[in-house]
C-alpha cells in the first residue's frame, strides 16, 4: 500500500528540497519555492521533498503544491507576469522586515514612557479619592504633580523621575522610578509655619535623602507646610506590559503614604 | 532639600488652576473609557496628554491639547471668562510597509500640508503609517471643573460625543 504524503509544512519554513537542472538544492520555504517556478527560475517539473514525504515527487505532481502553481500562474502569454511575481515578492519582503520594525519600535516606545502611565494612574486614583488636579508640570522624563482637596483643603505633591528610561535598563533592572509624596495642610499660625521652617533649614543639609526619610517644608505664600519622603518605586508593580493598571494597588500605596505623612505633619506641629 | 515645591507656579487662586483641574477630569474620563495617558507635555496655559485606546478596532491614540490662550491673570479671567481651546485628535494606524502604498500615501501628505484647520470642523491629516482626525472647540471650563459627578459626567460625555465623531470619520481609511 501507497504511504500518504503529508501535508504541506509551513509557507515560511525551510523545508524542501528540490531537485532541477542545475542539481539538487534546498532546504528552502515553500513560498521561495513557488516564487521560482512562477519566475521561470525552476520548471515545475522539478522534484520536491521535505521531511515525510516517501519519495521525490514533481512539484506539479504533488497534491498539496500543483494547485498552488497553478492558482498563481499567471495567464499565458503575460510578457509582465514575471516582473510583476518579482515585484510582489520583493514587497513582502520589504514588509515584513517594516512590521518586525515596528515590534522592536513598539517595545521601546513602551519601556520609555511607562513612567507617563504612571503618572496618568496616579491622576485618576487620586481625583478618584476626593482631590483635584491643581497643577501640572512635566518635561518628559520628570513629571510633577500636586492636587488639592477642595473640602478640607489638603493638598497632596507627588514627583516621579524615571530611573530606567531605556529599554535595555528597563530590561535588566526593571521600571524603575524615584517617587516624591509630600502631604500639605494650610496652618493659620504663622508661628508653627516658621518652625517647620526651621526644620526644612536643617533638612537642607540632606543632599540625597534615603528612603523613609521624612522632611519638612513651607510654602510662605500660600501658607501651607509641607511634609515629603523620597521612595523608589517599580513601575511595573502598577503598571502590566499590556499597560493594564492596579488602581486598587495604588490607591492603596498612595494612602497608606499619605497616613502616614499627615501624621508626621499632625505630630510634628502639634 | 525641598526642590518639588520650587517647581510649581504656586498660584493664588483657584481661578488660576482650572486647567489643570479640567485636564486631571479629562485624564480620569478617558481612563473611564479605556484611554491609558501615555504622554504629557505641561507648562503654563497649554496642556497636552497623549491616550492609547486599548481595543479599539479602529483608533489607536487620541490626542487631547488645552490651550487657555484668554491667560490666567485676573484681567484675562474677567475679559474672556474660563474659555479655552480644546483641540481632539484622533489617530489610526495602518503600518503601511508596501512601497506602492507609500507613494501614494506621500502625494496626500503633500496635499495636506497647507490645509488649515477650521473651527468645529474635523480636519484629516495623512502621515505615511497613521491618519488623523481632528477638531478643535473652544469650551467654558467652567462647564466642566468643580461640578462634582455632573461635571465629571458632562466632560465624559462630550469626549465620548466628540471621539465617536472622529472614528467614524476615520473608518474608511482603517485598513483591515
Amino acid at each position: 500500500m501507497a504511504t500518504a504524503i503529508p501535508p504541506l509544512p509551513p509557507g515560511d519554513a525551510p523545508a524542501f528540497f528540490v531537485r532541477g537542472p542545475a542539481g539538487q538544492i534546498g532546504p528552502i520555504s515553500g513560498q521561495a519555492l513557488l516564487q521560482q517556478i512562477l519566475q521561470g527560475l525552476l520548471p515545475d517539473t522539478s522534484t520536491i521533498w521535505y521531511q515525510g514525504m516517501p519519495d521525490w515527487v514533481p512539484a506539479r505532481e504533488h497534491p498539496g503544491f500543483g494547485p498552488l502553481i497553478a492558482q498563481h500562474r499567471p495567464p499565458a502569454g503575460d510578457p509582465h507576469a514575471a516582473a510583476r511575481a518579482d515585484d510582489d515578492e520583493k514587497d513582502r519582503i520589504f514588509g515584513k522586515l517594516v512590521k518586525a520594525s515596528w515590534e522592536y519600535y513598539n517595545e521601546h516606545v513602551a519601556a520609555s514612557h511607562i513612567d507617563e502611565v504612571l503618572v496618568g494612574a496616579i491622576i485618576t486614583c487620586t481625583l478618584d479619592n476626593g482631590f483635584s488636579l491643581i497643577d501640572l508640570t512635566s518635561d518628559g522624563g520628570r513629571h510633577y504633580l500636586r492636587f488639592e482637596n477642595m473640602q478640607n483643603a489638603s493638598r497632596i505633591v507627588v514627583q516621579v523621575q524615571h530611573l530606567t528610561s531605556g529599554l535595555v535598563d528597563a530590561k535588566v533592572l526593571g521600571q524603575r522610578a524615584s517617587v516624591v509624596i509630600g502631604y500639605g495642610e494650610r496652618v493659620a499660625d504663622f508661628q508653627r509655619v516658621w518652625q517647620a521652617l526651621k526644620a526644612e533649614y536643617k533638612s537642607g543639609y540632606l543632599q540625597s535623602p534615603e528612603p523613609g526619610t521624612i522632611t519638612v517644608d513651607a510654602d510662605m505664600a500660600s501658607g501651607y507646610v509641607y511634609v515629603q519622603v523620597d521612595m523608589y518605586w517599580n513601575i511595573e508593580d502598577y503598571v502590566k506590559p499590556d499597560y493594564a493598571i492596579d488602581y486598587a494597588r495604588l490607591t492603596t500605596h498612595i494612602g497608606a503614604t499619605v497616613h502616614a505623612l499627615g501624621k508626621y505633619l499632625r505630630g510634628r506641629l502639634g | 532639600m525641598f526642590g518639588i515645591l520650587n517647581k510649581f507656579n504656586h498660584k493664588a487662586e483657584i481661578r488660576e488652576s482650572k486647567d489643570e483641574i479640567l485636564v486631571g477630569e479629562i485624564v480620569r474620563a478617558m481612563a473611564r473609557q479605556g484611554g491609558t495617558a501615555v504622554t504629557f507635555l505641561a507648562n503654563n496655559d497649554y496642556q497636552r496628554v497623549k491616550f492609547r485606546i486599548v481595543g479599539d478596532p479602529i483608533l489607536s491614540y487620541v490626542y487631547v491639547t488645552l490651550d487657555r490662550k484668554t491667560g490666567t491673570g485676573i484681567v484675562g479671567a474677567a475679559v474672556f471668562g474660563s474659555k479655552a481651546t480644546l483641540t481632539v485628535s484622533a489617530e489610526t494606524k495602518n503600518y503601511i510597509a508596501d512601497p506602492d502604498d507609500l507613494v501614494a500615501m506621500y502625494r496626500t501628505d503633500l496635499a495636506n500640508l497647507f490645509r488649515m484647520p477650521v473651527l468645529g470642523g474635523i480636519r484629516l491629516n495623512h502621515e505615511l503609517n497613521s491618519i488623523f482626525a481632528t477638531t478643535t472647540l473652544v469650551i467654558d471650563i467652567d462647564n466642566y471643573v468643580l461640578k462634582g459627578e455632573p461635571g465629571v459626567q458632562a466632560l465624559m460625555a462630550h469626549l465620548q460625543h466628540t471621539i465617536q465623531e472622529l472614528r467614524e470619520r476615520l473608518r474608511p481609511f482603517k485598513k483591515a
